[in-house]
């Protein structure tokens, strides 16, 4: 449980920069802002986006499978109510 | 877009107005989100960042319609992109122009040694011929595909002593003292068997590329195609100093023999 704990603990607190980039997008397509001539001017930073953004879904994926195959641990606080 | 909906007294419904602004909250959405806003557009972006000169003076079309209004896959501006990644890049399969489905997946030309149980020994090389029936560990099967006429009689003859399968790492032992370009040798093997490392020897029809028309793709393939130059430069500096003397041939061949071993003692190993 500590490492997957750890994990967690340490991950940044972020938005996923994906989720960050499709608001974006979104945003500017509903203004009618949203150009090819911007899209061609922005594919590199989308491809980041879309690369980090992977990379962060797999690495939180992995946090959660590791605390789902963490072993059970007591805990010293009693839950109230029991 | 989706089609709006409406209610029975023809009010657009709350649905469809919430649909219109609604975003990806899952992040898996999200890439999808993106990758359909970006693919009509990933290969001008890719020409853009790669030939910033060549776009600014290109006067080719961006339109998916042909002069006679028909759907091309790619536009004439694309194929343009396509055309200048093959000459200054690395060589592409010659489908861009004629496939009727746009693909973002990257195809190269296939330039492995190939399958050699499927073509015919002959058209390959002298020197290729012998490290293909030497390194197949099938070698009745392949001894009489080899065109005869090309080696030595007794190159033939040591081809047809030759038995069991070969150790690469004996090999890459015997030839690492080597000055000659004998020590290339483990490395033509590996071609042979396509597990060089490097994609552009290794990939074939069924194993092909796995690279998409994305930046980090396309450097990735740049990269590993000057491994392949380096790699094959190697390599036929080894054919032509086997083909050039009877004697080098023989102690290529001699050298591969040495490090056969009968199939059950490998596998025991």
């Amino acid at each position: 449980v500590s490492s997957a704990l750890d994990k967690l603990i340490e991950a940044p607190e972020e938005v996923n920069p994906a989720l960050l980039a499709a608001w974006y997008l979104r945003e500017m397509r509903l203004h009618g802002e949203l150009r090819v001539s911007y899209l061609i001017g922005m594919a590199g930073r989308l491809e980041e986006a879309q690369a980090s953004g992977q990379k962060m879904l797999d690495e939180g994926n992995q946090v959660v499978d590791s605390l789902r195959k963490a072993a059970a641990d007591t805990s010293p606080i009693v839950p109230v109510g029991f | 877009v989706r089609a709006l909906e409406f209610d029975r007294e023809g009010r657009v419904t709350p649905a469809t107005l919430l649909e219109v602004f609604s975003v990806p909250i899952k992040v898996r959405d999200a890439l999808q989100y993106i990758e359909d806003a970006t693919e009509p557009v990933r290969l001008l972006g890719l020409y853009q960042h790669y030939f910033p000169e060549e776009y600014a003076k290109s006067t080719a079309s961006f339109s998916l319609l042909g002069e006679k209004g028909e759907q091309l896959s790619y536009s004439p501006r694309e194929i343009e992109f396509v055309q200048l990644v093959e000459a200054r890049f690395f060589p592409l399969n010659d489908l861009y122009e004629f496939v009727e489905e746009r693909d973002m997946r990257i195809w190269p030309q296939i330039l492995s040694i190939g399958d050699y149980m499927e073509t015919n020994l002959s058209d390959y090389r002298p020197a290729v011929q012998v490290i293909i029936t030497m390194s197949a560990g099938v070698l009745h099967d392949l001894i009489d595909d080899v065109d005869e006429e090309a080696l030595d009689d007794r190159v033939v003859a040591a081809l047809r002593l030759a038995e069991g399968r070969l150790n690469i790492g004996m090999l890459k032992a015997r030839c690492h003292p080597f000055d000659t370009p004998l020590k290339h040798l483990p490395l033509a093997v590996e071609a042979v068997w396509q597990c060089t490392g490097c994609v552009w020897l290794d990939a074939d029809y069924e194993q092909p590329v796995d690279a998409f028309w994305k930046r980090s793709d396309i450097d990735w393939l740049r990269e590993e195609y000057e491994q392949y130059q380096k790699l094959t430069a190697k390599m036929n500096e080894l054919y032509e100093w086997m083909e050039a003397d009877y004697l080098h041939m023989m102690m290529a061949v001699s050298t591969l023999q040495s490090c056969l071993q009968p199939i059950e003692e490998q596998q025991a190993a």
